[in-house]
């Protein structure tokens, strides 16, 4: 069973082993955003120091070096422990188009 | 002949059904009122009335035009979302509840057709997400939420 760390509308799956990612994502002002809310402009923040931050095919993979807490304006912060961690953004159904983000 | 007219009045009916009464319903409702203040008494003169209904579906479609042409029409969409949330949500119901949440749909004659959401809560309050209208339990709701199958959804932690 894979480790899963859910905060409000992301959730972190822990990935096995290691694997080659490319495409890192910079981070301008030392921390790296995971995911934003579309209205109230919240967002799921980690310090940058302590993880590596990568663009794949399916969406965002973190890598984190250091243990390290992701924050977040209405949760209480999340302890991600060492590894590596899809970042899945909760989506919902719409009848007429393909499954919408949600955004808290 | 009469068949293919009959089947065009089902037609018109069934897709078309609201804006038909929309155009139809106040004219005899009008002109009944305007008849009835002037054996009343109450208007000497109701020609401007009558005149109103019966113009009234031209008038009805100068305001459609102008609202659409101002781009004012999603006052309509508005409304009419309004009214179809209010009635989703009078009419949907319980299915099923377990540890992940609760899943709730509102029936339709289809099950295609039925909406369904998982009720989900969490320290900054109560969110409801829609889920496709297979989903048949809370857990599956929301599993697919995140992508997943049922089996696999399984958080260690939850902030």
């Amino acid at each position: 069973m894979t480790q899963q760390y859910v905060q409000g509308d992301v959730m972190f799956v822990r990935r096995d082993g290691k694997s080659s990612l490319t495409n890192p994502v910079k981070s301008p002002n030392g921390k790296h955003i995971l995911a934003r809310g579309e209205k109230t402009g919240h967002t799921h923040t980690v310090d940058a120091s302590a993880v590596d931050l990568f663009e794949v095919a399916t969406g965002k993979v973190v890598v984190v070096k250091q243990p390290v807490f992701v924050y977040h304006q209405e949760h209480d912060p999340l302890e991600l422990p060492l590894g590596e961690y899809d970042v899945i953004a909760q989506r919902q159904y719409t009848a007429q188009e393909a499954p919408r983000r949600v955004y808290d | 002949m009469a068949e293919g007219l009959r089947w065009l009045a089902m037609y018109l009916l069934q897709h078309y059904g609201g804006w038909i009464l929309l155009y139809i319903i106040p004219i005899p409702i009008g002109v009944y009122i305007a008849y009835w203040r002037e054996r009343q008494g109450e208007s000497s003169d109701s020609s401007f009335e009558y005149a109103v209904c019966l113009a009234w579906p031209i008038i009805l479609t100068v305001i459609c035009v102008v609202f659409i042409w101002q781009g004012i029409n999603f006052l309509f969409r508005l409304f009419v979302r309004a009214i179809d949330f209010l009635i989703l949500i009078s009419i949907r119901c319980l299915v099923c509840s377990d540890e992940t949440g609760e899943l709730w749909r509102a029936p339709a004659p289809n099950i295609d057709l039925c909406i369904q959401w998982v009720k989900v809560q969490d320290k900054t309050g109560t969110h409801w997400i829609q889920v496709p209208p297979n989903i048949k339990t809370a857990r599956e709701g929301v599993a697919w939420t995140y992508q997943m199958k049922p089996e696999e959804y399984n958080p260690n932690v939850r902030t």
